[in-house]
């Protein structure tokens, strides 16, 4: 068998499409992606799905991304296309520390939550720290059952 | 003939991608690479299980073996019912065989049997991971099951079939005789994880052998009368005298069950060799 067969899972067709079609709900927070941005993170997201094992069956996340943080207080234009990079990145480094757990929506509410809140829009603390927490929670919750 | 080689990694992934929206309940966009390869090993399971195990002469089973290819997602359909029939039919027939069960003591059996089997019935899943087969099937069959090519439901099937011809042929013996014969064997068997059968076959065996009518505990004088025996006897003239042994036995007690037979025939060799190896008449004891 192919050697990593299971990237061609991975369905790319329309996926830079969709996320472009993002423009018209983003626009009234002042937010908007150009090509550029969205192949930056369509590349992006190739290089963090590689780095964490997994693949992605559909469209992806970088929509649901871009909807639940475009109305966050710590974005602007100047570094929103940077933080959804970031933040994509984290999503699924913490879908494996959270065992599969978590859905997407579950883990992108509680990431959003965080971020606004406790974390004041700090990616680092949000990663280090809120979601490291809450992920060995959840894995402490397994080993006890 | 459809093999699984005869589907591209094309025709496949689209299965694999819609498995993977149920396994997720497509409340998960992604899917980690080894949950990946897994979906794909249960397709590919369930596509071989249907061209190679379909039990009946239907519609579909004519549909896999036409020459004409049917698709990928045909195929897997058919293998996925095919497991499914199976599962069902490995139940039946634990079922049946748990009523009269008897392990003789011995713990590993008794486990197994009674909390294992019904363990995999319970944890076993044909849609996603049809290919594991859960438990780790600790009491050894006279035919080994475990370390082969198969696994999954077809492996289980296979071990609750061969429990079931040992327990035909234990539960035609006297109870009581059987503990007997395994603690002559050895005093703590009941904590041994080794075969019954072979034990109490051996002796049947060896007692046909000096001419006894009945299996009974051996005694001093009865190695002795077999260590005799053995030293008129070639190998080759052991096995034969024993193979047939075996075939009257089957005929007689168990309606000329050829499965049993052949179950029965595979410590054979074994034994036969064992024998001849035996310097002593009181080293009888490590053999049976």
């Amino acid at each position: 068998m192919e050697e990593k067969w299971w990237l061609q899972l991975q369905n790319t067709n329309g996926v830079i499409k969709e996320i472009l079609e993002c423009n018209e709900g983003i626009e009234r927070f002042g937010l908007e992606l150009s090509e550029e941005d969205v192949f930056f993170l369509v590349e992006q997201r190739k290089d963090s799905l590689q780095q964490s094992g997994r693949v992605e069956l559909g469209k992806g996340i970088l929509p649901k991304l871009i909807f639940q943080f475009c109305d966050s207080p710590y974005v602007d234009p100047g570094n929103f296309v940077e933080l959804l990079g970031q933040l994509q990145e984290i999503f699924y480094e913490y879908k494996n520390e959270f065992m599969d757990e978590l859905s997407d929506d579950d883990l992108l509410e509680c990431m959003e939550k965080s971020f606004n809140g406790v974390c004041q829009g700090s990616v680092e603390y949000l990663e280090d720290t809120i979601l490291e927490t809450f992920a060995r929670a959840e894995r402490g919750r397994d080993e006890w059952n | 003939m459809n093999g699984i080689s005869d589907y591209s990694m094309e025709e496949l992934l689209p299965i694999v991608r819609e498995l993977a929206e149920k396994y997720t309940s497509k409340e998960s966009s992604s899917i980690t690479n080894d949950c990946a390869r897994t979906l794909m090993k249960a397709v590919l399971y369930c596509i071989k299980h249907g061209k190679e195990n379909f039990p009946k002469k239907t519609d579909e089973k004519v549909q896999l073996d036409s020459k004409e290819k049917c698709s990928a997602k045909t195929a897997y359909q058919i293998g996925y019912r095919a497991v499914c029939e199976k599962v069902e039919k490995a139940r039946c027939e634990y079922n049946q065989m748990i009523q009269e069960f008897q392990s003789y003591g011995n713990v590993n059996y008794d486990e197994v049997v009674k909390v294992a089997l019904p363990g995999f019935f319970y944890r076993y899943n044909p849609k996603f991971l049809p290919q594991d087969s859960v438990i780790t099937m600790d009491y050894p069959t006279l035919i080994p099951v475990v370390g082969t090519e198969q696994s999954g439901i077809d492996v289980i099937e296979k071990y609750i079939h061969y429990i079931y011809l040992e327990q035909k042929v234990l539960q035609s013996l006297d109870s009581e005789l059987v503990v007997e014969l395994l603690m002559h064997y050895r005093e703590d068997y009941r904590n041994h994880f080794f075969n019954l059968l072979f034990i109490i076959e051996r002796n049947i065996l060896a007692a046909l052998l000096i001419g006894k009518s009945r299996v009974m505990i051996r005694q001093p004088e009865d190695d002795m009368k077999l260590f005799e025996q053995l030293k008129k006897m070639t190998k080759d003239q052991l096995q034969i005298f024993f193979e047939k042994c075996i075939k009257e036995w089957v005929i007689n007690r168990f309606d000329c069950n050829e499965e049993l037979e052949q179950y029965l025939l595979e410590d054979c060799s074994d034994f036969v060799c064992a024998l001849k190896n035996i310097q002593r008449p009181e080293l009888f004891r490590n053999v049976f």
